[in-house]
């Protein structure tokens, strides 16, 4: 089902102003990665779908339908905790089946379905096993198979790896996806962190601060970011302070082209990525900058160069044109690509 | 074992044997001092049986009662915190600060007939003092701490998380509580249980200033040896604190066995908890 997000608002009880005037679409079948710092208000965003909580303003749709005041019994979505959250004292056939219960299904599709679903989670052999036996990445599979037990509408993570080693965390990963892919069930996860949602997520929705600074692809908020935040936040960036003078802005000697709409000697933020500067040694007269230090990261090399304004930018080299260059040489750079954002 | 320290090892071992085994000794020794049957004739008395049945009955209800009791206040305490809540913190424990005889002294004079209160609820056909009314009252006054302070940490360990999973899976209030809440708490409920009865089991202050003590009506397990020791009959006081005891020790052995899979479940917990801080 597709979620709608209308002016939403939430301060809780204590003033903590957690989602101010959100607004966004998720379109039916969508994943979207919910991705900020911490205190950006993504898990408020989480539990105001789940109806866990109310908004203080605004409204929240599903499927069309206006959900504001439902309470989350009748919202049909299915949440994964952080820490799963599985009720310790029942098997993990009972978890499962807990909400087809609640749902009054007949013992006979009960059954059907926990089965289908341990099958599906590969988990047949532990449908008589308590939460406390099972590894992490089990129990992040039952609470899997909990949440999707009553066919919801929508699927919830609430930062459903944090809490598990990284190996495995790349397996879970990718399981989830294909699981998404096997239901066609629209899912949001939260996130911290940007690997995850650019990976995992057909469109990421970035939080800073409770307001929505972009949704977007993967490499829209990556290429074409709309914002400083997104752009310092996802990936890495090299990020300077300049005024902007005759329409142009000018770093480490170098003009930048600038939105022509923006007024003149106003403050602006200059984001370039380390991928989009090349370098070239050059004659110390010529040079932009000397390099300080490289290191070797497997597909590039970092090379951080100090300017002549002493300023410290992160040039990534692609390891294919082998240009590591050694510390102390004098080099040119070009800025391929750059964002500038009014401050 | 060690015994580097021979006087700290003599000193508790003396006066544990001099203030305890040696006084529970004597009334073992004097119990069967007739032997076996004047024993079994001592605590079968109808006098006797009376009393032990209306102690375990009234020791039930009051169980009963304060567990309920024990685990609404908890919930109030820990969850709900309303303004008045340090106050009523305070307040539980009133009962363990205040001398038993003065509980039963207050209720005589709250719901005696000299009072306004006792002289309306006669009017109305409620009799509190000198009945078994009053020492419920006494009862569930003395072990209400017990209950709430059982069920606090019980309750405070909870897991919101849980019970928010079930609501999104279609729970109700009511079922959350049924499914999910309840059997949690299900070791600590029977542990708020037994040491309310226990506790109610023993009592006697409070009891022989509220029951009135007649015979076959309101005469209490404890309340009927000291009249036996009174009437200079030590070996009926002996035979009917055995019992007594032995309903106690019952209650307690159940008791020592919930706390220990109290502590399993805290050590799984524990492990748990540790493992995934490992992990993060």
């Amino acid at each position: 089902m597709a979620i709608e997000f209308v002016e939403v608002e939430k301060v809780y009880p204590g003033g903590t102003r957690s989602v101010r005037g959100v607004s966004f679409q998720i379109r039916e079948g969508e994943m979207v990665g919910v991705l900020g710092p911490s205190g950006s208000g993504k898990t408020t965003v989480l539990r105001l779908i789940t109806g866990l909580e109310r908004p203080t303003k605004g409204d929240v749709w599903i499927g069309g339908r206006r959900v504001t005041d439902l309470p989350p019994q009748q919202r049909n979505v299915g949440l994964v905790f952080q820490n799963y959250a599985l009720f310790q004292h029942m098997t993990v056939y009972d978890n499962i089946s807990f909400g087809l219960k609640e749902k009054r299904v007949s013992q006979n599709e009960i059954d059907h379905r926990v089965r289908e679903l341990l099958r599906f989670m590969r988990l047949e052999t532990y449908a008589n096993r308590f939460p406390h036996e099972l590894s992490g990445g089990q129990q992040q599979r039952v609470a899997l198979a909990r949440a999707l037990a009553p066919r919801p509408q929508i699927l919830l993570f609430d930062e459903p790896f944090a809490a598990i080693d990284t190996q495995i965390r790349r397996e879970l990963r990718t399981f989830v996806r294909q699981v998404h892919e096997e239901t066609g069930v629209t899912s949001l996860f939260v996130t911290h962190d940007q690997e995850e949602a650019l990976e995992v997520a057909d469109r990421v929705l970035v939080l800073h601060e409770g307001r929505v600074e972009q949704l977007g692809t993967p490499e829209e908020v990556y290429e074409r970011p709309e914002t400083l935040f997104v752009a310092s936040f996802i990936g890495e960036s090299n990020v300077w302070m300049r005024p902007l003078q005759n329409g142009h802005v000018e770093v480490a000697g170098i003009a930048l082209p600038v939105d022509p709409s923006l007024p003149d000697s106003a403050e602006v933020a200059v984001v370039v990525r380390p991928k989009d500067v090349q370098i070239e040694p050059a004659s110390a007269d010529e040079a932009h900058a000397q390099v300080i230090r490289s290191a070797f990261k497997g597909a590039y090399s970092a090379c951080w160069v100090r300017t002549k304004d002493c300023e410290i930018w992160e040039v990534h080299i692609p390891s294919t044109e082998r240009h590591r260059e050694s510390a102390g040489t004098w080099v040119r750079m070009r800025v391929l690509k750059s964002f500038v954002f009014p401050r | 074992m060690r015994f580097e320290r021979p006087a700290l090892y003599s000193l508790v071992s003396g006066v544990l044997v001099f203030i305890f085994v040696l006084p529970l000794g004597a009334v073992f020794e004097q119990a069967f001092s007739g032997g076996w049957f004047s024993f079994v004739q001592a605590v079968t008395s109808p006098i006797a049986l009376r009393a032990f049945e209306l102690t375990v009955g009234l020791a039930l209800l009051t169980a009963i009662l304060n567990t309920a009791m024990g685990l609404l206040t908890a919930v109030v305490l820990e969850r709900r915190r309303p303004p008045f809540s340090i106050a009523l913190d305070a307040v539980i424990d009133l009962p363990l600060s205040i001398p038993t005889a003065v509980s039963g002294l207050m209720l005589v004079l709250l719901y005696g007939p000299a009072s306004p209160v006792g002289r309306w609820l006669s009017q109305h056909g409620v009799t509190v003092v000198y009945t078994r009314l009053g020492i419920l009252f006494a009862l569930l006054f003395v072990t209400v701490p017990y209950a709430v302070r059982t069920m606090q940490p019980a309750i405070q360990a909870l897991d919101i998380r849980q019970e928010e999973a079930a609501w999104i899976l279609g729970a109700s209030g009511k079922r959350v509580w049924l499914r999910v809440i309840l059997p949690v708490l299900r070791h600590a409920l029977g542990s708020a249980f037994l040491l309310t009865f226990t506790r109610a089991m023993i009592e006697f202050g409070s009891v022989v200033m509220v029951s009135g003590n007649k015979p076959m009506h309101t005469e209490m397990a404890a309340v009927y040896i000291y009249g036996l020791l009174e009437n200079y009959d030590q070996r009926g006081a002996s035979a009917a604190s055995v019992v007594l005891m032995m309903f106690c020790a019952i209650a307690f052995v159940i008791e020592a066995r919930i706390l220990a899979l109290l502590g399993r479940a805290r050590a799984v917990a524990c492990t748990k908890a540790e493992g995934e801080t490992r992990y993060v």
